[in-house]
């Protein structure tokens, strides 16, 4: 919200430097969005406050801080009269709506409301036309002025628009109304979009002479909707999108007639109609503790009492019960919280001490899942991988259980991963951009799919490793990690061309050329051995190595266990080397020997390894 | 063997020795339980009294000799290592460590600190309800502030790609009875266009604390002791009034910019201050909206956006390096 210091000094008296009332304005919640530049200082105003989008609501504002008295606009006292200018077809839309019938001679508008309007940034049309964007800007109720002379029959009719009416704009466009949109028209065309923007049929310009205006205040939710639905923003809809107060549009009416009878002197108000679909305001009932416990602090209930009347609210009070009476521009306080935070942000936020919880902190409800993606993450590191955290949106590929998005940010971003490796893998492209050899990097995320109704987002870590790194190593690292996480009996077995990595009937994950996948909660629910860290006793171990010939393609996992299995005193079989004859490979085995075992059993032994391939 | 026999051995053995392991090895050999020695002296039983008398003496003297000469050469040994030249300045040969990611480095930062306080890690779906994202924080459908968040759908409007870790908020409170102390670290969506500051997706680190009197003087203390985390003991900081559905009272913490320590520049636009976090008392509606009654319990909130504090750390200029899969570790 713009705000020229020279139209807020209008409606309060203040010295004080344009820094200082920015610095105000920050702390009571209205942030300075810029600084004070060709006398107009820039507000991110508060998004609950419609009222404070007003001239005269940020003197309000102002002068409940610094105690500076506020000068109310004059305006007239105009009461409905029998003429009917109005026809309201969608009651449960319109909360309130004045029609003025008016007789005027359009002319240039007086000096002190082109200055401010300029100064704030609306360009200056005639004295109708700027008057009406003068009301706004000063008390924050949009209004909007109709020649007579292009209405079909003198009388405005609010109603639901027809589905794909057309509507030509202010600006020029041309838009295809929805059934949800509500318009004024007259019996024959659309003459603007309901708190919106008006057409370009119904406009004033120097040769009108006798107008219908209007102020008017709607359902909220429906003005939002228009706006979104046509992407057009106004200085009406931003206003009219908020909650704004059903007593304003008549506070406005009179500003209105106040200002052209003081300055035109062909003024004459002929008519003017009030439609009213709104409740009175309840008294709010406060509870002096509520200050104390949600705030934390101790005000004497005068200066309470005090701030309170600043703010233009009307105390009754009762010991610690009272009953405030809130002014009618302020439609964002609804409950005991919004007093507090209004004492607390006039008393100044600054002033609330600073003190620690004090109460014991409940149990731990860290997930499992959770210390074991740290776990892994530390494991990862230390093993020399980075770690890479990739969006996880992808181009669709149509597979059934992938989650499509129904508004994506472009083709190439339309569903979500159904594997991490999907986009881990783009990473690894960097690297070899760089000329980097033998990258490895992983990611702990989050893969989704969709089965039958649900929506599944799986916890898994992810490692990857480019093409200069052998399966051996790859599958080293699988193991060391598993190693470190206390889980020891497993296997790999093939499985539609991959290694799945069971635990029984535990799925812990899967390994294939180039990566990795373990899923977290199986890893969470997994059997974990007993801590083995540590070399005890020098042991005298016996270690043989034996060369078993087998078949090109036979797996060499399931032969290892075989060979654990011929005896219990077999404490350790590995791997040392495979050579590929033709359509068979020998492979020879380091056979580690637990030290209780007598030489005279070894021939028995090794003779049964040897028969293995044939069995 | 003969005790002159076995001196010669060792002198020869000895001159082949270069080395502490080698030392220690000839020492095992001779001097050792099963040693040459020992096992000579167990043969002297067998001998007549009379070669007895001559062989015993004779294996001691080669005792003491054989520990003496080892002895010696391991000194000179030493000596030798001392003298011997060592360029200390020689580059070193550095082994690759992996890396963590800099957002789970800030991420384990924060939750450390949190930690201390009491709070555990809450977590929570990506995909999201309606309810859970927006209605429960006191965010009807149609409110104004709801167009803050563009949203990315999945099944407009009920399914959605979560807009923030608040979501997890409403969980929480949902499902557990305070006191409640949790911080939620969150990966959150959002349907903006990208540029250098804005990507698809972004962290938010968010906060919240429920039990019986729980007020705007605790939530000030741990958003000061946040910020001092973040920036340093003698960051100055500045908590004002501001506007978010989810809470009342509502408040955000600014930081006095590090850049033009207040004068103002383009980094805080000329105000001189940053916003760091958003926060307030959890909103009445939000409360009994998750089951939890407002007139008992009350808590406040925090937010904080991650992503801007890690690149400024990390001196990363483009938020897409973060998460499209381009950095590149050294």
């Amino acid at each position: 919200m713009k705000l020229p210091l020279l139209w807020l000094k209008d409606y309060i008296r203040t010295s004080r430097p344009d820094r200082e009332i920015a610095d105000i304005f920050t702390s009571i919640g209205h942030m300075m969005d810029e600084p004070v530049k060709g006398g107009v200082l820039s507000l991110e105003v508060r998004q609950n406050r419609a009222d404070c989008l007003s001239i005269l609501g940020l003197a309000r504002e102002l002068s409940a801080v610094t105690g500076e008295k506020v000068i109310e606009p004059e305006a007239s006292d105009q009461r409905s009269t029998q003429e009917k200018l109005l026809v309201v077809e969608s009651k449960n839309k319109v909360k309130r709506f004045y029609a003025l019938h008016i007789k005027a001679n359009t002319q240039g508008p007086p000096r002190f409301i082109k200055e401010r309007l300029e100064l704030y940034g609306i360009p200056s049309i005639n004295n109708i036309v700027d008057t009406t964007n003068f009301v706004m800007v000063e008390l924050g109720q949009p209004m909007h002025a109709f020649d007579v002379r292009k209405l079909a029959e003198g009388k405005l009719i609010v109603r639901d628009a027809k589905n794909r009416e057309e509507f030509s704009t202010l600006l020029g466009t041309t838009i295809y109304l929805s059934d949800d949109d509500l318009v004024i028209s007259d019996s024959k065309k659309v003459l603007g979009l309901a708190g919106v923007i008006g057409g370009n049929s119904s406009g004033v310009d120097f040769n009108s002479s006798e107008f219908i205006i209007e102020a008017a205040n709607y359902d909220q939710a429906s003005i939002r909707r228009s706006s979104r639905r046509h992407n057009i923003r106004t200085e009406a809809s931003t206003r009219l999108e908020k909650f704004l107060s059903p007593k304003l549009p008549g506070i406005a009416m009179n500003r209105f007639i106040q200002i052209l009878t003081e300055n035109d002197v062909g003024f004459t108000a002929l008519g003017l109609e009030d439609f009213a679909n709104c409740k009175e305001k309840e008294p709010l009932k406060f509870n002096t503790t509520e200050l104390k416990r949600l705030g934390g602090m101790d005000i004497k209930p005068e200066q309470v009492a005090n701030i309170l009347e600043r703010l233009g609210i009307k105390v009754k009070a009762n010991s610690d019960r009272w009953e405030l009476d809130i002014p009618y521009y302020r439609t964002d306080i609804k409950c005991e919280e919004d007093i507090v935070e209004e004492i607390l942000r006039i008393h100044g936020y600054e002033n609330i001490p600073s003190i620690p919880l004090n109460t014991a902190p409940p149990k731990e409800s860290t997930s499992p899942e959770y210390k074991m993606e740290d776990k892994i993450r530390d494991l990862f590191v230390s093993m020399g991988f980075d770690e890479h955290i990739t969006e996880p949106l992808v181009k669709s590929s149509l597979k059934e259980n992938e989650i499509l998005l129904e508004n994506p940010l472009n083709k190439d971003a339309d569903s979500l991963r159904t594997e991490v490796t999907q986009t881990l893998r783009n990473a690894l492209t960097a690297y070899a951009k760089h000329k980097i050899r033998g990258a490895k990097i992983f990611e702990v995320g989050k893969q989704y799919s969709k089965m039958g109704g649900n929506f599944l987002e799986e916890r898994v870590a992810s490692a990857l490793v480019d093409e200069s790194i052998p399966y051996r190593e790859l599958k080293g690292y699988l193991e060391t990690l598993l190693n470190n996480l206390s889980i020891a009996d497993y296997n790999v077995n093939p499985k539609n061309s991959e290694g799945a990595i069971m635990q029984g009937n535990l799925t812990l994950g899967k390994i294939k050329r180039g990566n990795f996948t373990l899923y977290i909660g199986a890893l969470v629910k997994a059997n974990k051995a007993a801590p083995d860290t540590f070399r005890t006793a020098v042991k005298n171990e016996i270690i043989e190595d034996v060369t078993l010939e087998i078949g090109v393609t036979d797996y060499v996992g399931p032969i290892i266990d075989k060979i654990r299995n011929v005896s219990s005193l077999i404490s350790k079989v590995e791997m040392t080397n495979s050579i590929i004859k033709g359509n068979e490979k020998a492979v020879t085995f380091k056979v580690t020997y637990k030290g209780s075992i007598a030489r005279k059993d070894l021939p028995q032994i090794r003779g049964k390894i040897k028969r293995l391939p044939n069995r | 063997m003969k005790v002159n026999e076995l001196k010669l051995r060792f002198s020869e053995q000895l001159k082949q020795t270069k080395s502490k392991q080698g030392f220690d090895a000839l020492y095992l050999e001779y001097l050792g339980k099963k040693g040459v020695i020992n096992r000579a002296l167990k043969t002297l039983p067998q001998l007549s009294d009379e070669q007895r008398r001559i062989d015993g003496p004779k294996i001691n003297a080669l005792k003491n000799h054989i520990a003496k000469e080892i002895s010696e050469q391991r000194r000179n040994l030493e000596e030798q290592h001392k003298n011997e030249w060592l360029d200390y300045t020689v580059p070193g040969q550095r082994i690759r460590t992996g890396h963590y990611h800099p957002t789970t480095i800030m991420i384990n930062a924060l939750n450390n600190f949190f930690r201390y306080y009491g709070y555990s890690i809450a977590e929570g779906p990506e995909i999201e309800t309606d309810e859970f994202n927006f209605e429960k924080l006191n965010l009807p459908k149609d409110h104004p502030a709801r167009d803050l968040q563009d949203t990315l759908y999945i099944r407009e409007p009920e399914i959605l790609l979560r807009t923030h870790s608040s979501s997890v908020e409403t969980r929480v409170m949902s499902s557990q009875k305070p006191p409640i102390r949790v911080v939620v670290p969150g990966k959150c969506y959002r349907n903006e266009s990208v540029n250098k500051t804005n990507g698809a997706i972004f962290y938010q680190y968010e906060g919240l604390a429920i039990d019986k009197e729980v007020n705007m003087t605790n939530l000030k203390f741990t958003l000061e002791a946040m910020a001092k985390f973040l920036y340093g003991e003698n960051i100055e900081t500045r908590f004002r009034c501001k506007y978010y559905p989810q809470v009342e009272p509502g408040a955000g913490l600014d930081i006095k910019c590090t850049f033009c320590k207040g004068r103002g520049c383009s980094v805080c636009k000329q105000r001189g201050w940053i916003e760091l976090l958003g926060s307030g008392m959890v909103h009445p509606n939000a409360l009994e909206s998750c089951g939890i009654n407002h007139k008992i319990y009350s808590g406040f909130a925090f937010g904080i956006g991650l992503d801007r504090i890690v690149m400024t750390k990390f001196n990363i200029a483009d938020i897409r390096s973060l998460y499209g899969g381009v950095l590149v570790y050294k």
